[in-house]
C-alpha cells in the first residue's frame, strides 16, 4: 500500500507540472507553483544532508584513527572555519569574501589548469594516423585547433572560414542528433516513471 | 576448525595450540584423504580437495567406543611418505593394495564398510595393549601407512591380522625390550625409506623385518619425531615444486587483479608498438614547452597574434544583442560556473559586462550553482569600479543562490522577489531595492546572459526560460562548451555566444579595446601550438615504434585508451 501511494502521488505530482505548462489557469498555477517550491526545498535539503554525511564520514576516520584522518582532519577544520565565518558575517562579509577570493578561488583555479597539461599528453597519445577514421579526426582536431587561436589568419587565411563550416556543418548536425536523441530518452524516461514502469522512489 | 588429537576439542583455524588442554596442534603429522588421496595437513578435519572427512573411523568409531578414537588417531598419525613424486600419483592405487595400518589393527574401517563385530574390536584392542602392532609386516611402521586408504582389505583380514598379531607376543616383547635402542634407528629407516618402496613393504601382512614404531602401543603417545624434534617425513616433500605453484598462482592473481588497476601506461598494446605512452623524457620536455609556451609571451609582451583577430559570427550576433539593448534596460545576468571554469570566462565576463554598463544597462544577477554568487559578486564589484559610479541595488544587484536547478528556473517567471526575498550582498529585502521595483519579472528585462562553466546550464536556461518565457539569451561560456550550442545558435535560440579566451579577443576586438583577453592571445596562441606538435610528435613516435604491419592490422579495431581520454 505504502509503494502505491508513494507511486501514485509522485505520478501526480509530475502529471500536474506537466500540465501547469500547457494549462494556464490560476488554480492549476499555484498548485505547480506549491510543488516547484517544495522541489526547491527538498534540494535544500539534499545540500544539507550532504553536509551531514561528510561530517559523519571524516568525523569516524579521524575518530578511529583511520590512516587517512589527516586529509579528513584538514577538511573538518576547513569546512568548520568556512561555516563559522558565513553564519556569523554572511556570505557577502569580508571574511568569507576573503577566504572565498584568496583560499578557495585559486585552488580551484589551479586544479582548473592543470587540465591543459593533461590535454598535452592526451592529444600526444589521441592523434594517431592508424586508420582513415582516426586520420580524419586528427586532420580536423589540428583545423580547429589552430582556427581556434585568436588572429588564426595570421597562420592561414584560410583557416577562420574552414572552421565555421566545421562548426555550422558537420559538427551542429552531430549535435542536434544528440540532442533529439537526449529529449526523446528524457521524455521515455519520464513517461516511464509517470506511468509506474520505473519506480526508483520505491 | 581444528580438532585437537588429545581431546577432540575443535580449536579455530591457525590454532597451534588446543585451547582446552594446551596439545601443540601443529607438529602433527600429515593425512591422507580417504577418498582422493590428496595429503592434507594433520589438522584438518575435511579434505581441502574433496572435503572428505579425513578421520571417518574417528568419527564412527567415537559414537561406539569412544577410547577407539585416540588410538585411531594414533594409528593415522603415522608419518606418510608423500613427496610429490610418483607415490602421490599411487596413491589412489595403494589402498588397493595394501591395507592401511588400522585397518589391519581392526580400528579403521573402510570407507562405507559396516563396523567390525564388538569381538573384533576388543581382540583388537587387547593385541594393543600388548603392545602388538596390528601389522607385523616388515617395513610397515606405522608412520608409513596412510591410515584412510582406500579400498582396505576386507574386515576378514583384519581379525587375522589380529590373531596373527596375538601368535606373536614374544616377538614383540623382545621388540619392547629393544625399545630404548630402536628409536632412532626404527626413525632413521623411516626417513630413509623411499617412497617407492611404501607400496612394497605395505603389501603383504607378513611380519615386516624393520621394527616398528615405538611407543605406538601407548595411548596418546606422540611420534618419536616430534618428540626429538625431528623433521616430519611430510616435509621432505619436493619444496620447489609446491613453490613454484605458489608462485605461479601468485603470479596469476597478480596479473589478473593489479595489472589493470596500474593504467594504461604499464600496458603496451600490440598494435599500438613502442611510442604509445610518452615516457617520462617526452613528457617533462612537453610540458616545459607548454609551460614557455605561456610564459614568454606574458613576460616579454607582444601582439603579433592579437593584433589580427577577426570576430566570428557567433560572437559579432552576442556584441550586436548587447548593443541594440536601450540605456536604462535591466539585463539578467545567470552566473552558472565554478572558480574553476570562472578564470577561462572572467575576461570575455568583463568584456561584456563593460559593454553593458557602458551602455547605462541595470544588471540583476543570481545563480542556480552553489558557488556562484560570490563569483558574481566579485565580477560585480570590479566591473562597478571600472564603470565608476555605480550604486548596488540601483545600476546592479546580485540575488543569490538557488538550489533546484530546472526546477528552480521553472520558478523564475512567477517574479524575482518572490523566489528571491532576500539579496545576497545585504541580505535586506529584494523587493525594497529598485532595481528589483523596476524589473521584477523575466518579461520585463531586455536580455538574459548565462555564463556557463559547460554547456548544460545554458541549455537549461534555453530549456526553462528561454522557450516558454520567450527571453532573449546570450551564452558567454567556454571555449569547449561551444560546439554543443551550437545548434542553438543556429536555430536562433541563442542571439550569440562568446566562448573561452578566443571569443573574449574577438568581443574585445570589436569594443576596440585591449584586455587580457587580447594581451595574452600570443600565450593563448602558442599553447594551441603545442597541443598540435604534440599531437605530430605523437604520431612520429607511433610511426617510429610500430611493430610488424599484420599485428598491427590483426587487431585494428581495439580502441585506443588515448581516443578514450580524448573523448
Amino acid at each position: 500500500m505504502k509503494k502505491v501511494l508513494a507511486a501514485a502521488l509522485g505520478t501526480l505530482a509530475g502529471l500536474w507540472v506537466l500540465a501547469d505548462t500547457f494549462i494556464d489557469l490560476p488554480i492549476v498555477d499555484r498548485i505547480g507553483g506549491i510543488l516547484l517550491d517544495g522541489a526547491l526545498i527538498v534540494a535544500g535539503s539534499a545540500l544539507m544532508l550532504g553536509l551531514l554525511n561528510l561530517l559523519l564520514v571524516h568525523g569516524r576516520r579521524v575518530q578511529r584513527e583511520d590512516p587517512r584522518r589527516g586529509p579528513s582532519l584538514v577538511l573538518l577544520v576547513s569546512l568548520g572555519i568556512t561555516l563559522l565565518l558565513g553564519l556569523l558575517g554572511g556570505p557577502a562579509s569580508p571574511s568569507f569574501e576573503w577566504l572565498f577570493r584568496y583560499v578557495y578561488y585559486p585552488i580551484q583555479a589551479t586544479i582548473g589548469s592543470l587540465l591543459a597539461f593533461f590535454i598535452v599528453t592526451a592529444a600526444y597519445r589521441a592523434f594517431r594516423l592508424r586508420t582513415w577514421e582516426t586520420a580524419v579526426l586528427t586532420g580536423v582536431a589540428i583545423i580547429v585547433l589552430l582556427a581556434q587561436i585568436p588572429g588564426s589568419a595570421r597562420l592561414c587565411r584560410y583557416l577562420p572560414p574552414l572552421r565555421d563550416w566545421v562548426f555550422s556543418v558537420p559538427v551542429t548536425a552531430a549535435m542536434r542528433g544528440i540532442i533529439m536523441g537526449t529529449a526523446l530518452g528524457t521524455v521515455t524516461t519520464g513517461l516511464r516513471l509517470l506511468f509506474w514502469v520505473d519506480q526508483p522512489y520505491t | 576448525m581444528i580438532r585437537c588429537p588429545a581431546c577432540g576439542t575443535d580449536n579455530r583455524d591457525g590454532s597451534k595450540f588446543c585451547a582446552s588442554c594446551g596439545e601443540e596442534l601443529s607438529a602433527l603429522p600429515d593425512v591422507i584423504c580417504p577418498n582422493c588421496g590428496t595429503q592434507n595437513p594433520a589438522l584438518n578435519v575435511l579434505c581441502y580437495d574433496c572435503l572428505s572427512p579425513l578421520h571417518p573411523e574417528e568419527e564412527d568409531a567415537a559414537g561406539e567406543d569412544p577410547e577407539l578414537a585416540p588410538k585411531e588417531i594414533d594409528a593415522s598419525e603415522s608419518e606418510v611418505t608423500e613427496p610429490g613424486t610418483d607415490e602421490s600419483t599411487e596413491q589412489p592405487d595403494l589402498p588397493e593394495e595394501e591395507p592401511s595400518l588400522g585397518e589391519l589393527v581392526g580400528t579403521e574401517q573402510p570407507e562405507g564398510a559396516p563396523l567390525p563385530p564388538a569381538e573384533d574390536i576388543a581382540e583388537t584392542d587387547q593385541s594393543l595393549a600388548a603392545g602388538v602392532d596390528g601389522s607385523d609386516q616388515p617395513g610397515v611402521p606405522v608412520a608409513q601407512e596412510p591410515a584412510d586408504e582406500e579400498a582396505p582389505p576386507d574386515q576378514e583380514t583384519e581379525p587375522q591380522a589380529a590373531e596373527g598379531d596375538q601368535g606373536d607376543p614374544p616377538e614383540s616383547a623382545a621388540q619392547e625390550s629393544e625399545l630404548p635402542a630402536e628409536p632412532k634407528e626404527s626413525v632413521r629407516t623411516e626417513l630413509e625409506t623411499d617412497a617407492s618402496t611404501v607400496p612394497e613393504e605395505t603389501e603383504s601382512i607378513e611380519p615386516s623385518e624393520e621394527p616398528r614404531e615405538p611407543l605406538d602401543s601407548i595411548e596418546g603417545a606422540l611420534p618419536l619425531e616430534n618428540i626429538m624434534a625431528l623433521p616430519h617425513r611430510s616435509e621432505s616433500p619436493d619444496p620447489v615444486k609446491s613453490g613454484l605453484e605458489e608462485v605461479e598462482r601468485a603470479t596469476l592473481l597478480g596479473h589478473e587483479l593489479l595489472v589493470p588497476r596500474l593504467g594504461e601506461e604499464t600496458r603496451r598494446p600490440a598494435f599500438e608498438g613502442r611510442g604509445a605512452v610518452p615516457g617520462r623524457g617526452m613528457r617533462a620536455f612537453l610540458y616545459i614547452l607548454l609551460c614557455a609556451a605561456i610564459v614568454v609571451p606574458l613576460v616579454v609582451g607582444g601582439h603579433w597574434f592579437g593584433s589580427s583577430i577577426t570576430p566570428r559570427e557567433c560572437v559579432r550576433g552576442a556584441f550586436e544583442a548587447i548593443d541594440a539593448l536601450p540605456s536604462g534596460s535591466t539585463v539578467l545576468l545567470a552566473v552558472e560556473c565554478d572558480p574553476a571554469t570562472a578564470d577561462e570566462v572572467e575576461p570575455a565576463v568583463a568584456a561584456v559586462l563593460d559593454h553593458l554598463l557602458e551602455r547605462k544597462v541595470s544588471i540583476v544577477g543570481l545563480s542556480t550553482v552553489p558557488s556562484g554568487p560570490p563569483v558574481a559578486l566579485q565580477w560585480l564589484e570590479e566591473a562597478a569600479q571600472r564603470a565608476g559610479g555605480l550604486a548596488y541595488g540601483t545600476d546592479y544587484i546580485l540575488l543569490g543562490y538557488l538550489p533546484g536547478e530546472e526546477s528552480a528556473l521553472r520558478r523564475m517567471p512567477q517574479g524575482l522577489d518572490v523566489v528571491f526575498p532576500r539579496d545576497y550582498a545585504r541580505r535586506q529585502d529584494a523587493s525594497q531595492y529598485l532595481l528589483i521595483q523596476r524589473a521584477n519579472r523575466l518579461s520585463s528585462m531586455g536580455l538574459g546572459i548565462v555564463i556557463g562553466g559547460d554547456h548544460v546550464h545554458v541549455k537549461r536556461w534555453l530549456e526553462q526560460v528561454q522557450a516558454p518565457v520567450g527571453l532573449p539569451l546570450l551564452a558567454v561560456m567556454t571555449a569547449s562548451a561551444e560546439p554543443a550550442l551550437s545548434p542553438y545558435y543556429r536555430s536562433g535560440q541563442l542571439l550569440g555566444m562568446v566562448g573561452g579566451l578566443p571569443g573574449a579577443a574577438e568581443y574585445e576586438a570589436l569594443r576596440q579595446r585591449v584586455g587580457p583577453a587580447s594581451e595574452s592571445a600570443d600565450a593563448q596562441a602558442l599553447a594551441y601550438l603545442v597541443v598540435v606538435v604534440a599531437g605530430l610528435l605523437g604520431n612520429v613516435a607511433f610511426l617510429l615504434g610500430r611493430r610488424k604491419p599484420e599485428t598491427a592490422d590483426a587487431s585494428p579495431e581495439r580502441p585506443d585508451s588515448g581516443e578514450r581520454a580524448n573523448g
